[in-house]
């Protein structure tokens, strides 16, 4: 029951240091290594492949507009869990992590049951086919990167608190005025890293959009799909891709992230 | 009568408040109380963040509630100010745009918005905070700009929730007498919750204790403040404090003694206030120094805490004020005076520990 032993430890204790240094490693050794692999003589004729070109323009389409998507949509659904008081909200807040934990491979399944021709909703959408469309990409990607984006910023609006809005409401404020003065704005640092952290998962997004897009080349074959088929005939084109999609990622990261701390204070 | 008019009940679990609560037009009301008593639920019912089970509030003849027309305008229509403990400046606006915001919010252009805040920061003492950040105020500086930020707004009432709770020491006096000026200044009909005897005593005409969420006090504040008839209102006013009118060198009594303090208002009604702790008690007369010395005896010794309280009372033929004034000593100092009611004694208060301020002026009848 003595605290003593708690209260010694102020610092960083030394046995943290080895598996920090294991787990640092862990992330960016694979991305040596796969610098390591790649012949970069050859890497800007690979990269500028007809397949590959096709691929990244693909990719960037479909995760910019599902980063739009997630925004418009996974928005307003982070303030509806953070400030509505209806009772089974926190039941709610449980099912948006679904996509977190789920299989990407099991989502992209659903997606195929749902949307699919004698899917559920499929069924009754005669004549409009989603399943192995761009459209479907970026369902696929919605699904799985929206959480990214809802579960930051509720976490950001619930730390905000209401009291910044009660008190725009007694300069007499109305609510969409509150909302676009005070709530948009205060949560704005939080917005970005989700934007930003949606667009990565997007991007990367694999399992999903092959089991429910499956891989047309300029039609669904988004990069990680033609990294996947080449890796099977063609390793040097692969580790290209591998290597184009860690420069986009490592781009996107540099570009938005320091905005979006920037604006924390 | 204009101003506010209130008629508030609310059940909750420990407690019911019911309370009638009557400020007229440019008046100034503190509400006393301690923890539990429903000051905060009376303030959230005012401001419309919370309905009541039975109640109907007006402010300048207008209806903001009425449980039984079933009226009950949101915050944005109320036009019921709230200053609060923490300044809440929206952290991403200057303090311009923090003061610009309410009238904006309600329909004022930018420029003229602007206009009217930079109006109100000058009238707090804060125009040359405009273009700064919250995040690079003092506490004192962020209080200036939430209470020009509130008037900006004109509210028919202003709420002030313990709006000096969270300032250091040596910014509350300054903050106080800026509330003081600009509430006189505006006539702003204003309700205050405080814990704090001196922010009554300063701004409030009037003050409601509030006990068990009851109005248990009603009256002008020094009046309560010195004849409490409640423990709380005892407790909360165990202070000493002389009336009389203020003068360069600290408070004139009526009978002509000079209380020495800091300058009080020359020649307006004023009141001394000093804490028991600051009193020293001699049974000889004391030496010379910037002191006040009064000469009384004991009335009465009451344990207080680890100290004991020395209750003082007039000497025959002296000033009838000093009746009432009190000493805290250790019980060892007690016991080497020897005091014991009856024991003529000498009160002694460093001019420093005197605090003068203007009693308001329905605390002045």
């Amino acid at each position: 029951m003595s605290t003593r032993d708690r209260r010694v430890r102020t610092g960083l204790p030394v046995l943290l240091w080895v598996p920090a240094a294991v787990a640092l490693a862990l992330v960016v050794l694979p991305v040596v290594g796969l610098v390591a692999r790649s012949d970069l003589s050859s890497l800007p004729a690979r990269i500028s492949s007809p397949g590959a070109v096709a691929a990244l323009g693909l990719s960037l389409r479909t995760a910019a507009l599902s980063t739009v998507l997630c925004l418009l949509l996974g928005g307003p659904l982070a303030v509806v869990l953070a400030r509505s008081r209806v009772p089974g909200v926190r039941v709610l807040r449980a099912v948006v992590l679904l996509p977190l934990v789920l299989p990407p491979v099991v989502g992209g399944l659903a997606l195929l049951y749902l949307l699919g021709r004698g899917g559920l909703l499929g069924s009754h959408l005669p004549g409009v086919r989603i399943p192995y469309t761009t459209a479907a990409v970026v369902i696929a990607q919605v699904f799985v990167a929206m959480p990214f984006l809802v579960v930051g910023l509720e976490g950001a609006l619930r730390t905000a608190g209401e009291r910044y809005e009660a008190v725009a409401a007694t300069l007499g404020a109305r609510p969409w005025t509150v909302f676009r003065r005070v709530t948009v704005p205060l949560v704005l640092p939080a917005l970005g890293s989700g934007l930003v952290l949606s667009f990565a998962r997007a991007l990367g997004e694999f399992g999903a959009t092959i089991t429910f897009a499956g891989s047309l080349e300029g039609v669904t074959r988004t990069l990680p799909l033609q990294v996947y088929l080449l890796a099977e005939t063609d390793v040097d084109g692969a580790v290209a891709l591998s290597l184009l999609l860690v420069v986009v990622a490592v781009a996107v990261i540099a570009v938005a992230r320091p905005r979006a701390l920037r604006g924390q204070r | 009568m204009s101003g506010l008019s209130a008629r508030v009940r609310v059940a909750r679990d420990r407690f019911t408040l019911d309370v009638a609560v009557e400020v007229a037009a440019g008046e100034v009301v503190a509400v006393l109380g301690p923890n539990g008593s429903g000051k905060s639920t009376l303030l959230d019912v005012l401001a419309g963040l919370l309905l009541p089970d039975h109640g109907r509030v007006t402010v300048d003849d207008r209806v903001l509630t009425d449980t039984a027309t079933g009226v009950r305008l949101p915050p944005a229509r109320r036009g019921v100010g709230l200053l609060a403990q923490d300044a809440l400046l929206f952290p991403h606006l200057t303090a311009l745009a923090n003061v610009a915001f309410g009238p904006r919010a309600t329909g004022a252009r930018r420029g003229r918005a602007d206009e009217v805040a930079r109006h109100w920061l000058a009238e707090v003492g804060a125009a040359e905070f405009a273009d700064r950040k919250p995040a690079a105020l003092s506490g004192g500086q962020a209080q200036r700009v939430a209470l020009a930020r509130a008037l900006a707004a004109e509210p028919g009432l202003l709420l002030l929730d313990e709006p000096f709770a969270a300032l250091d020491v040596d910014a509350t006096p300054v903050l106080r007498g800026v509330v003081r000026r600009v509430l006189a200044a505006t006539g702003r009909t204003a309700l205050l919750v405080t814990h704090d005897p001196l922010d009554a005593l300063a701004l409030a005409d009037r003050v409601l204790v509030l006990t068990d969420g009851r109005v248990v006090e009603d009256g002008p504040t020094r009046a309560v403040l010195s004849r409490p008839r409640t423990a709380f209102t005892a407790r909360v006013a165990g202070l000493n404090l002389v009336s009389g009118t203020g003068d360069p060198a600290g408070l004139r009594t009526p009978d002509g003694t000079l209380v020495a303090a800091a300058a009080g208002p020359p020649g307006e009604p004023a009141v001394a206030v000093f804490r028991p702790a600051d009193v020293a008690v001699y049974t000889s007369p004391a030496q010379g120094s910037p002191r006040n010395v009064f000469a009384a005896v004991v009335a009465a010794l009451e344990p207080h805490g680890d100290t004991v309280r020395v209750r003082a009372a007039a000497t025959p033929g002296g000033p009838a004020w000093v009746t009432g004034l009190a000493a805290d000593l250790t019980p060892a100092a007690v016991a080497d005076l020897a005091l014991e009611p009856g024991t003529p004694v000498h009160l002694s208060v460093k001019a420093a520990a005197v605090a003068v301020h203007p009693a308001g002026t329905a605390a002045a009848g």
